[in-house]
């Protein structure tokens, strides 16, 4: 069996195949947005919190790693019949410097999409970038819905908050600036430490060559014999 | 197939030359000040290098000012406190001191020789320093696994040490890590050849100096002390050749002499540096927490942490990987202990030799966890387990091709390898570049 697969698969086909999906990661990677933004849409350990009322604000602290924070996804969905208005706030906690309330809004429970996405559209903050935010979900009576969380810390950089108590859990959550991919923003910027972005990418691409060259010339060098083989006789260049 | 040094040799260079240019991507993404406590040591590098009349304070308000122009402040997600006054904790330069000298000392040379013109250019050599020893240190740590345990492992587990993201970041920090990184390469490589080669003698001095200056160039190097201690220990038990001669106690004895004189000496000549080094001594191993407080809870939670500070969390700790990506991690490091554990229940081969691994990572992590748990309480960074990064690796490498089933095994070094190669590059892409470029 064992012959039989290493005569049809060789490892050497297996390193370019290796290799090629090294490179799928990497052309994927540059197609990512250039600003990672904070948010938790881990699908795995999801929960329902209790029903939003004017008696309960849920809310999830977050650290914004860009400027022009514009909006904020969040996940209702019903515990009975929508009803009254849910009213959602953005509170900038930072430490030391505190702004309060800095974007606020109300929206009809009934006119929310449930069972996914639903969005808080606000003025952009020019200066979001590294502020500690959090986003409180409330309501001015009963609403009929709750929101969706996940259990443990999956966005580690602020928790779940229930009437201000810090929960182990994270409001499934999205946070939205204006970007574009990696490779535009490299293309047409610089890097914070200077450098011009398609320095940057063309040493991305020779990462990438190297990678190959490595994983092509390990092969002949990485059939294992298994550790029970002895250790081979040492060459004098060590 | 059989080794052939020569090519062994060309995809040991390509692999530090990707070493190398990933740490120079790194250097060009990430702007100054962002690697742990790197101010403090920056100054107590800088300050060496100049005149005497220049006061230490004057630097570090050169420094304060190129963090304001690097975007310290706002990185780190604190209001900027500027013009800044002298003030302590986390956004001061900390009180750091020359009493582990050896970085420092090798930081100003560097600085002697090379000549920067500008603060923002002393900082940049200093990178390029790091990238240097980051580079010797996977160089040395090679040579010991291929010493130990075969080219094929020795490969492996340097490409895995290679393609580490927080092993670059490591590489361009400006602090006495990078300097500790090569000490441990080093001892590990010295052990090695004492294990496995004929010639013992010199490299059992060198094993004993490298200790003693791991142990000048941070408080962590004291367990590499203890790990050569342990090496000649076991170097006296498994050989027939030592024995006790007039002549060796008499060399034991003068340089025990020797040693005491050299303290005394110390001692007596600086004597503020001298009691300083005490002090921080006293501090580190002065236990603040009652042991029975300790949890297992703890400890795992800990040992979690360390595994996510040791594959990528940029920034002062405050940009760690998505948790997807941490999770890859995760289990390809406990998935690799896991095998490696059970290897050590192998009788035969090379797994009879993992146990020297085993004893340097288990060095640090005992120590790490000491200090997190008990003494200093700081966060139990991956960073600490980095001299001993290729034994890591050799074990993370032997533990999961173990794992692998036989019929399969050929093709695991390459899709390991490839594996991390990916989340390597994609944790540039979902870590480094979103925060600092462009």
């Amino acid at each position: 069996m064992r012959h039989r697969l290493a005569a049809a698969i060789a490892p050497a086909r297996v390193a370019w195949v290796a290799w090629a999906i090294v490179g799928v990661v990497m052309a994927w990677s540059l197609t990512l947005p250039a600003a990672g933004q904070p948010g938790n849409a881990w699908p795995l350990r999801r929960l329902r919190t209790p029903e939003v009322t004017h008696e309960r604000t849920i809310g999830q602290e977050f650290v914004m790693t860009r400027n022009g924070l514009n909006a904020i996804d969040f996940y209702p969905v019903t515990t009975g019949t929508p009803s009254g208005e849910i009213v959602v706030s953005l509170v900038d906690i930072t430490e030391g410097s505190r702004r309060g309330v800095v974007r606020h809004g109300s929206m009809r429970a009934a006119d929310l999409a449930v069972e996914s996405w639903s969005r808080f559209d606000f003025t952009p903050i020019d200066d979001s970038r590294n502020r500690r935010y959090r986003f409180d979900v409330t309501a001015n009576g009963y609403s009929g819905l709750a929101l969706i969380a996940t259990k443990g810390d999956h966005y580690s950089a602020g928790p779940l908050t229930f009437n201000g108590t810090s929960r182990w859990a994270d409001l499934a959550f999205r946070t939205s600036v204006p970007t574009m991919p990696i490779w535009e923003a490299l293309w047409t910027g610089r890097t914070s430490a200077g450098a011009g972005g398609r320095f940057i990418i063309v040493l991305i691409t020779l990462h990438w060559i190297l990678t190959g060259v490595l994983l092509r010339g390990l092969v002949p060098r990485l059939a294992t014999q298994g550790w029970s083989a002895p250790p081979e006789r040492q060459s004098a260049s060590t | 197939m059989p080794v052939t040094p020569r090519g062994e040799r060309i995809v040991l260079g390509a692999l530090l030359l990707l070493f190398v240019s990933r740490a120079v991507i790194a250097e060009r993404v990430v702007p100054p000040w962002q690697g742990p406590d790197e101010p403090t040591h920056f100054v107590l590098s800088y300050v060496l290098t100049q005149p005497p009349e220049v006061h230490r304070r004057t630097i570090e308000t050169q420094v304060l000012e190129a963090m304001d122009r690097h975007r310290w402040w706002e990185l780190y997600g604190r209001e900027k406190k500027y013009p800044v006054p002298w003030f302590d904790g986390v956004e001061g330069l900390g009180s750091g001191t020359l009493e582990h000298p050896l970085y420092y000392g090798i930081a100003a040379a560097t600085l002697t020789v090379t000549r920067p013109a500008t603060l923002d250019s002393a900082y940049r050599h200093l990178r390029g320093l790091g990238i240097v020893l980051s580079a010797l240190t996977l160089l040395l740590g090679w040579a010991g696994a291929r010493h130990l345990l075969g080219a094929e492992a020795a490969l492996a587990a340097t490409a895995l040490a290679a393609l580490n993201p927080q092993f670059a970041l490591a590489a361009i920090t400006v602090n006495a890590d990078a300097l500790l990184n090569v000490l441990g390469a080093l001892l590990w490589w010295q052990t090695a050849r004492i294990l496995s080669a004929d010639r013992r003698a010199f490299p059992l001095i060198l094993l004993l100096l490298t200790g003693i200056a791991a142990a000048l160039t941070k408080r962590l190097g004291a367990v590499l002390l203890i790990v050569a201690a342990v090496v000649v220990v076991q170097s006296f038990f498994t050989t027939q050749r030592w024995r006790l001669s007039r002549r060796s106690v008499l060399l034991t004895l003068s340089a025990a002499a020797l040693a005491v004189v050299t303290l005394l000496a110390a001692w007596i000549l600086f004597e503020s540096q001298f009691e300083q080094f005490i002090i921080t001594w006293r501090d580190a191993v002065t236990v603040r927490r009652p042991l029975q407080e300790t949890t297992a809870a703890d400890a795992f939670a800990t040992a979690g942490w360390m595994i996510d500070y040791w594959w990528l969390v940029a920034g002062w700790l405050r940009f760690p990987a998505p948790e997807a990506w941490m999770w890859i991690a995760r289990a390809i490091t406990v998935v690799g202990v896991a095998g490696a554990a059970a290897a050590l229940l192998d009788t035969s081969g090379r797994a009879q030799r993992l146990w020297v691994p085993w004893l340097f990572l288990l060095s640090h992590v005992a120590a790490v966890l000491a200090v997190t748990l008990w003494t200093v309480q700081s966060a139990p960074q991956g960073r600490y387990l980095f001299p001993v990064i290729v034994p890591t690796c050799v074990l993370i490498y032997a533990g999961t091709a173990r794992l692998v089933p036989a019929k399969v095994q050929q093709y695991w070094p390459v899709c390991l390898i490839a594996l991390v190669a990916a989340m390597d590059v994609s944790g540039l892409a979902l870590v480094l570049v979103p925060v600092y470029a462009p």
